[in-house]
């Protein structure tokens, strides 16, 4: 083999080597990628509770929560209250609404189909507030079961995860016998690929709290 | 019929003429050493994937049939997120005669990862996603091949010291698919990482294309080669801590591995015919 001829060999692996080494270290750059930060999930200024007697639908009644700045501005409680009968079942349904940002000066924004779209991560929950009425008790008990509460909260929808968890965007509220009142924490959690059926994964979009005043006989 | 055999005979002429001995002065360059009977090469350079799995695709489209429905979120699945890479291998070439020979090629072929922000992207935003404040997605692993292929290769002498050599090499491919992490974060929180492992799978493969090989001298040769590769492997998914039905998820991944390998060779001739 003339000189030539191992110069053309030499450069000629020296090429193929770096081909490769450049083809194997771009493989090899840091694969890590961040969606940019998009902060604040649904825009939710109010919830409102509507409750349906079950056995007597002329029994309504509204609750509605506000807090227009959410970020830590005053809270319109003027609404946030309903008299539920004792002994009777309501049929719930939860609005969460934005009302910052109205479709019309009438017409506030529903942001509830946004929250049904996404309901394979979010949840509602329900405790007593026991600050104020110390005697209140809320559970949440499954379907079947019934615990010697004031107010059981049967979540009556579910989601499409395997197996189906529960929303709580539509209720069933089941007083006790006894007259009572008390504040209701409701709150609704966002839980990105960590619903489990619990409250604590996760984080909270809405935290309402309404007082429940449940009565013999309802004014 | 007289003009259709004289097209054939045309035809038979240009074949008789392109392998004759005689053609493009094979022989010009073979007075002193023949042609080679056995070669031995080392052999590396671009990987150029294509297809779906070169896409970087998250989803093609969603459509919802009402209001509060969850939509349903037609995810590209398809999409392997395969960039360009490199492959290297040693390769052996048997000359039976003149113009035909047996050819092997061990060689291993990775790909870069690519598209890692439309994944990141795709399972931030809704529908599609979690609807999540941030997403932070890592790849996990190579999407590679180990090739074992073997099949014939014909050869045409274009000048002294110049070949060109058709080859078709099929055999056995060992690939892995790159698997993945996602961290979610929302409202300060940040949920515990899900994963899409790492999947091995074995397939059919081969490579077909051409290689323009030059003689440095009786013993050293380098060739540029053009081929186009392709196995079908069908890789089983797992998803590691996947909680809840959403987002991009895949089980399965079988689309055509696929593209074009521009290769440099260097060859050692072993001995001559």
């Amino acid at each position: 083999m003339n000189k030539n001829s191992k110069v053309i060999a030499l450069v000629a692996m020296i090429i193929m080597t770096g081909t490769l080494m450049f083809s194997w270290s771009s493989c090899n750059k840091k694969a890590e990628y961040t969606a940019p930060i998009v902060p604040g999930n649904e825009p939710i200024t109010t919830m409102r509770l509507i409750f349906q007697n079950i056995n007597e639908p002329s029994d309504v009644d509204t609750a509605i929560w506000t807090q227009l700045n959410t970020n830590g501005g005053p809270i319109d409680f003027s609404q946030a209250h309903a008299t539920l009968k004792t002994n009777a079942s309501y049929h719930v349904r939860i609005d969460v609404l934005d009302l910052d940002f109205p479709v019309s000066n009438d017409t506030p924004y529903f942001v509830t189909p946004l929250i049904e779209a996404r309901r394979n991560f979010h949840l509602f929950c329900f405790q007593a507030n026991a600050s104020f009425y110390g005697n209140f008790s809320v559970e949440t008990p499954g379907w079947g079961t019934t615990t010697a509460s004031s107010l059981n909260i049967y979540r009556e929808d579910s989601d499409s995860n395997t197996p189906p968890l529960a929303v709580g965007l539509i209720d069933s509220f089941v007083t006790g016998s006894d007259s009572s009142a008390g504040i209701l924490d409701i709150t609704q959690h966002h839980q990105p690929n960590v619903k489990n059926g619990t409250c604590p994964p996760g984080s909270l979009d809405i935290e309402a709290t309404d007082t429940i005043y449940i009565s013999p006989n309802k004014p | 019929m007289k003009k259709k055999l004289s097209k054939v005979y045309l035809l038979v002429a240009a074949i008789c003429f392109i392998s004759s001995p005689n053609a493009f002065g094979q022989d010009a360059g073979r007075k002193t050493q023949g042609y080679p009977r056995l070669m031995i090469g080392l052999t590396g350079g671009v990987s150029m994937p294509f297809g779906k799995f070169a896409q970087t695709v998250y989803c093609n489209d969603a459509t919802t049939s009402s209001a509060g429905a969850i939509p349903t979120v037609n995810y590209n699945t398809g999409s392997g997120f395969a960039g360009i890479g490199g492959n290297g291998g040693v390769t052996a070439t048997y000359f039976i005669n003149k113009h035909w020979g047996i050819a092997e090629l061990f060689s291993y072929q990775q790909f870069s990862n690519t598209g890692g922000q439309n994944m990141a992207l795709g399972m931030q935003a809704f529908p599609g996603g979690f609807d999540v404040d941030s997403v932070t997605f890592r790849f996990m692993g190579k999407n590679q091949t180990f090739n074992m292929l073997i099949g014939p290769v014909y050869s045409i002498s274009l000048a002294k010291k110049l070949d060109i050599d058709f080859r078709l090499l099929v055999g056995f491919v060992n690939a892995s698919l790159t698997g993945n992490s996602m961290t979610l974060t929302d409202g300060g929180v940040t949920d515990p990482t899900f994963y899409q492992a790492v999947s091995w799978a074995n397939s059919f493969g081969g490579q077909l294309g051409a290689a323009i090989r030059y003689s440095i001298s009786d013993h050293i040769g380098i060739a540029l080669n053009a081929d186009f590769f392709y196995s079908k492997p069908d890789f089983t998914v797992n998803n590691i801590n996947r909680v809840n039905t959403n987002g991009r998820e895949i089980y399965s991944y079988d689309e055509p591995i696929e593209g074009i390998n521009g290769n440099l060779t260097v060859y050692y001739v072993l001995n001559h015919k």
